[in-house]
């Protein structure tokens, strides 16, 4: 006998969105007919909206694209931007620039961890539910990242949206006391951090959600990738930032406002478990001890192990935050002078959800021409899809039963920390039989 | 002496920018001035999420005012106590907790001080175009609700 089920799954409309998604999915004779994720991509309007921009504005119109990750925004930018007026601004604020980003990874995964992966782990609707029984993790998971809201706060007077970015480095440098209180914060939290770690790995079997896939981060020659190096993948791709364009190919899908980005035309992970399978040999001794002990075997092809990944990249991010801040010294200026001439620049940092690409073109004057920039979201869309019909159909689709389905595509989707995740139950289920 | 905190939130765009636009009159308003110097303090907050609870940590009465949709007429304000806080859907961000699932999290924690939170109607349609005004009556109102908040959490606070 033939059954034809079809489950639409949409996201109702809210104001002041960094993004939004539906599922569409319909299934017959039990096997997926049609599987399509559609995703809201903001970025896509500030291209328009920074043609015709000053160079020098850029980094606070970036920095608007997303509430959770504006620091990789603005680092892309400023990269790109650099690139075009040949400015170097050295090695002082290129060690700010890797604080700063080690304070978005630890506010963005510490958030992704506690507040909106585990409880699908752990059988919760939601972090409140969860926090009335593990409260001390909530706790935990709230400290870290008031921890890396500090790190963004100490060089951009404040975590959301910051402000203290200019092209050729910052407004202002931090002064003493500031560093030395974060650093007792930051040396305070690590053994927390490390807690995460096998907590994360407890929350995830070592077993039971391989599947091949590509996976592609950046790659530096001696450290883990936050702002610089090549693009690399397991496929054995390795280019510069430069060359992205050549090699992956953006196609509109009809479904979504997002563009399909494909490697060669496969899909590929960008993100957290892509640089840890990449670039776990960059990590400190102890942090690779760390993974050790957790059993995890590198590389994973088991996507939910993303979230020990997370909590491995916050342990990293707190490493390098207390050794770059033991250093620290008041510099003589916080930024190199910037001359703006007419060029084109591209540059890839590392955002909490992957690879961040901008490319920009620029008149003699320094006005933006051309904007383009690609976010870790839209990269993952093709990989979300491709997980979303492996595990639905390994899953047996629930034998008809729609709220453990939409259960299950929930959380394999936010497994990824797509900007449409913290909606918490945001796939609404209608289900027409046919 | 009791910590009053008055907290306008939402963001700078369009209607999201009421809660902070009625904190700022308050503020405006000299409200402060009618307590004990340091006793009821009134700050605007750019889309907290989690980060409210550590701003509400150390208060004895939080008064929020934030945008909302309740089902009421656009413009309308309407007071919720701590019971009544989840059904006002307070206006949401995707990637961050909106106000009454930030304070849902407070509870779980037993981290939070007695709320009120004032939801300012937006309408269906309320969105970050939407034109962002508070007419003078219901600011009126608004400000008299709010000291005689205060005035009741005094008495208790007495006995």
């Amino acid at each position: 006998m033939s059954e034809d089920k079809l489950i639409r799954i949409n996201v109702p409309v809210l104001a002041r969105v960094e993004g939004e998604g539906a599922l569409d999915l319909s299934i017959r004779n039990g096997r997926i007919e049609n599987l399509h994720l559609r995703i809201f991509e903001p970025p896509r309007l500030f291209e328009k909206f920074l043609e015709g921009r000053a160079w020098h504005e850029v980094p606070d119109i970036v920095a608007r694209i997303c509430g959770i990750c504006p620091v990789a925004y603005q680092m892309s930018a400023v990269h790109a931007l650099e690139q075009i007026f040949d400015c170097d601004p050295g090695p002082w604020v290129r060690d700010m620039r890797r604080l700063f980003y080690c304070g978005e990874w630890i506010e963005s995964h510490s958030l992704h961890i506690h507040l909106l992966a585990a409880p699908d782990f752990l059988g919760y609707g939601s972090a409140p539910e969860m926090a009335k029984d593990h409260p001390e993790a909530v706790q935990r998971g709230l400290r870290l990242q008031g921890v890396g809201n500090a790190l963004i706060k100490l060089l951009s007077g404040r975590s959301v949206h910051p402000v203290g970015v200019r092209v050729g480095g910052f407004h202002r440098a931090p002064d003493l006391r500031a560093v030395e209180d974060l650093l007792a914060k930051l040396r305070s939290a690590l053994p927390e951090a490390e807690a995460v770690v096998s907590w994360a790995a407890s929350l995830v079997a070592t077993e039971g959600h391989e599947m091949p896939f590509t996976w592609v981060a950046l790659r530096h020659e001696t450290e883990y990738p936050m702002n610089e190096g090549h693009i690399v993948a397991n496929t054995g791709l390795d280019i510069l930032p430069a060359d992205f364009e050549t090699h992956f190919e953006e196609q509109h899908a009809p479904h979504s406002t997002a563009l399909h980005a494909h490697l060669d035309g496969q899909p590929y992970l960008v993100g957290p478990l892509a640089r840890l399978n990449l670039n776990h040999d960059r990590l400190p001794a102890s942090i690779q001890a760390l993974i050790s002990q957790t059993g995890i075997k590198l590389p994973s092809t088991n996507m939910f192990q993303s979230i020990v990944a997370r909590a491995i990249e916050i342990c990293l991010a707190l490493h390098e935050a207390i050794r770059i801040l033991e250093g620290y010294r008041v510099p003589d200026s916080p930024f190199a002078e910037v001359t703006p001439k007419a060029g084109t620049g591209m540059a890839a940092t590392e955002a909490p959800r992957g690879i961040l690409w901008h490319r920009y073109e620029t008149s003699a004057e320094g006005l933006i021409e051309k904007a383009v920039i690609v976010p870790p979201t839209s990269q993952n869309q093709a990989r979300i899809e491709d997980d979303l019909k492996r595990s639905l159909e390994a899953s047996g689709f629930h034998r008809g039963d729609d709220d453990a389905l939409r259960l299950h595509g929930e959380k394999i989707i936010r497994n990824y920390d797509p900007c449409i995740s913290c909606a918490t139950h945001f796939l609404t289920v209608r289900i027409d039989r046919r | 002496m009791t910590a009053v905190r008055i907290l306008g939130i939402g963001s700078p765009f369009g209607a999201d920018t009421l809660g902070m636009m009625a904190a700022a009159k308050l503020r405006a308003s000299g409200l402060s001035n009618d307590y004990p110097a340091g006793m009821v303090s009134i700050d605007i907050c750019d889309r907290p999420g989690v980060g409210l609870l550590d701003e509400l940590r150390g208060i004895d009465l939080a008064i929020l005012i934030d945008a909302a949709r309740f089902g009421a007429h656009t413009g309308q304000i309407r007071r919720f106590g701590d019971q009544d806080i989840e059904d006002a859907v307070t206006v949401t961000s995707s990637h961050n907790l909106g106000v009454a699932e930030a304070l849902a999290l407070g509870r779980s924690l037993n981290t939070l001080p007695p709320v009120i939170l004032y939801g300012i109607e937006i309408g269906p349609e309320g969105h970050a175009g939407a034109t962002a005004e508070i007419a003078p009556e219901d600011m009126a109102w608004l400000k008299t609700a709010i000291q005689s908040d205060i005035a009741t959490h005094r008495g208790t606070d007495r006995l």
